[in-house]
């Protein structure tokens, strides 16, 4: 069948509202003008994605990929790599010790302060990491008021121990795995507890067959989170535990030394935790990524 | 064995005032409107929401008693509850979810999933032991809700409108297993519903909730026959009048009389069949003394019957056959006449 020729032509893009320019009664603009700012959009989103892109680009054509074993199964890389992992996973389950808990008293209890709390459990997210490593430094450093009591108390020491180093992790990595098993929390139906108590199940029963199996995908998205910003820390590390190979220089902190004295190794670090943010991203998908 | 509640709480704009005492081998049937308090009762005697006043003791054994700050937690109080929506734990399969009271309770592995597979097998559902709640259809997911409520052993049993997530053809087959089995329990049944039909199918006995206050008690024949609330009358399909009666006449709350075959005094209900209301066209020459106008706000298609509203001074409801509907040419805003036969009205004291 045969348009009839006056009948508008389908324009190629079109914005979500449709044409602007046919929108009576509101502001109506040129059409010139906004095929106009259309290609602005069009350029600002090619900027974008380039920007996003080419640094990652740049990173796997630099990778020594015949040596990458060679060059992982160097000592310091291998140590930091190692050295990573221990901290990492330490810190993530130091926060899953303390961090549910937390998330728990900030879902379901009321107390005063509570506003304050959970602003205090959020700010290391937000707070510069070195800032926060000075921090850590002022309370739990040697001379630290915390520090001292530490160190006369029990002998303990944490600035440049791999003992610091997990804090540091702990500190920053901690808040992600709060409020991830928060919301968990919030969103899920208490009524399947009510179901459990009216079964006989006194409350850590309920906690440990009911309300942990409900909340895991939080508590596994929070987890993964958390390790993955402990993995990737590098501020308050470096400031408060320092940069001593095998017992804090984890990945991040290999990388910092070696663009000045090896840049293999400090690609091949890169690499991998560019690979580890990957496998998160694709791990957590449904979170982030719905649509994919 | 009984169940005695004296039970006052407020939550948000409820507040909730029962009394009641029922029988072991009892079905007590609650019935009300949204809002009404309903679940609310449930809960407080679950012990899920906490008594402000009152007083709930079982066996003899005390639950709850606000004045002495007595309070046995839900865990500890061996009572069964259906959810609404069945609430069975979706990361469990079917035979954990019931096995899961038995275990709180005590009982080793593997006789509480023993115990839990004979009654699986009570409720037809064997072969599903190891499939999740997810699979289920909705009849079979009661049926394991019942099953997991049931398998602990409840003295009381709570079910909050088991047969309101069924579609209607699953509805009728559910009601009467779930009679089969509310049946062969020992214990006292509340059962929560706001379907007339369903509590006189399952329950001897009913309460009418209204805004938190039990407005009616009695036999489930009783209250469809003499309902006390709009509410009710217009569950049980009844025209409800109230107002007050000197010697054969009753002077209606806002304005009207209505004359009755018996002497009675004092403040009445009169509830009319709409069968028994008449519509004319004209203003009828007929025996019966109850002859007045009004005017037809809406007709609904029921069958092969039409039930027409009528408002005026005494808003009824009448029914008449879609014949007769047709040959009056009803329609609604028109003017109409309506006669009820004295004979027809039941009248009992407020």
């Amino acid at each position: 069948m045969l348009r009839a020729p006056h009948k508008r032509q389908a324009p190629r893009f079109r914005s979500e509202r449709g044409n602007a320019s046919i929108n009576a009664g509101r502001r109506t603009i040129p059409k010139a003008a906004s095929a106009t700012s259309g290609l602005l959009i069009r350029i600002a989103v090619a900027i974008s994605i380039a920007f996003f892109l080419l640094p990652l680009v740049g990173l796997l054509l630099r990778t020594p990929w015949t040596e990458l074993g060679i060059e992982l199964a160097s000592p310091p890389v291998r140590s930091a790599l190692w050295l990573s992992l221990v901290c990492s996973l330490a810190a993530t389950a130091i926060s899953l010790l303390f961090g549910v808990p937390l998330a728990w008293a900030l879902a379901r209890w009321t107390f005063p302060g509570k506003a304050l709390v959970r602003a205090l459990t959020t700010l290391p997210m937000i707070l510069p990491p070195v800032v926060g490593g000075v921090a850590l430094l002022l309370a739990f450093g040697r001379r630290g008021f915390a520090g001292r009591l530490l160190e006369q108390a029990f002998g303990i020491t944490l600035p440049f121990t791999t003992a610091g180093a997990i804090l540091a992790e702990t500190f920053v990595a901690m808040p992600f795995l709060v409020i991830t098993v928060e919301a968990g929390l919030r969103s899920m139906d208490r009524r399947f507890e009510d179901a459990a108590s009216t079964l006989g199940a006194n409350r850590w029963l309920t906690f440990r067959r009911v309300t942990l199996p409900l909340i895991g995908p939080s508590l596994w998205a929070g987890g993964a989170l958390c390790w993955a910003r402990a993995i990737g820390e590098f501020g308050a590390t470096i400031t408060f535990a320092g940069n001593l190979q095998g017992r804090t220089q984890t990945i991040p902190l290999a990388v910092y030394l070696a663009l000045e004295t090896r840049l293999e190794s400090a690609i091949t670090l890169s690499v991998v935790l560019l690979a580890i943010s990957l496998t998160i991203l694709i791990v957590l998908r449904d979170r982030f990524l719905p649509n994919l | 064995m009984s169940l005695e509640a004296n039970i006052g709480l407020r939550l948000g704009r409820l507040d909730l005032r029962v009394a009641t005492s029922v029988e072991a081998g009892t079905v007590l049937a609650v019935l009300g409107p949204n809002g009404s308090g309903k679940t609310t009762l449930l809960r407080a005697l679950a012990g899920l929401v906490e008594l402000e006043t009152g007083r709930v003791s079982l066996d003899g054994e005390v639950l709850e008693d606000a004045e002495n700050a007595v309070r046995v937690p839900a865990a500890g109080r061996r009572v069964g509850y259906v959810f609404q929506d069945y609430l069975l734990f979706p990361h469990l399969s079917v035979i954990e979810n019931v096995a899961f009271g038995i275990r709180a309770r005590g009982t080793d592995k593997s006789t509480a999933r023993q115990a839990a597979l004979r009654w699986l097998a009570t409720m037809g559902l064997e072969s599903y032991a190891h499939s999740k709640p997810g699979m289920l259809s909705g009849g079979q997911a009661q049926r394991v809700a019942l099953a997991r409520a049931l398998a602990p052993e409840p003295r009381l049993l709570l079910l909050d409108e088991p047969l309101a997530a069924l579609d209607a053809g699953t509805k009728l087959e559910v009601r009467r297993e779930l009679s089969r089995h509310l049946a062969s329990f020992e214990g006292i049944t509340l059962l929560v519903t706001h379907n007339p039909l369903e509590a006189a199918a399952l329950a001897g006995r009913l309460i009418v909730l209204e805004g938190g206050r039990v407005v009616q008690e009695g036999s489930s024949a009783e209250v469809a026959r003499r309902p006390r609330s709009e509410y009710v009358a217009e569950l049980v399909g009844l025209n409800l009048i109230r107002g007050r009666a000197s010697g054969d006449t009753i002077a209606v709350e806002g304005g009207g009389r209505l004359l009755v075959p018996a002497t009675i005094e004092g403040e009445v209900f009169a509830a009319i069949h709409p069968r028994a209301v008449a519509l004319h066209r004209t203003r009828p020459e007929s025996s019966a003394r109850n002859v007045w106008e009004g005017r037809i706000s809406s007709l609904d298609l029921e069958g092969d019957r039409v039930r027409v509203s009528v408002e005026g001074q005494m808003p009824m409801v009448a029914e008449v056959t879609a014949h007769s509907a047709a040959d009056m040419k009803l329609a609604a805003a028109d003017q109409i006449w309506l006669s009820i036969k004295a004979t027809e009205i039941q009248v009992y004291p407020a």
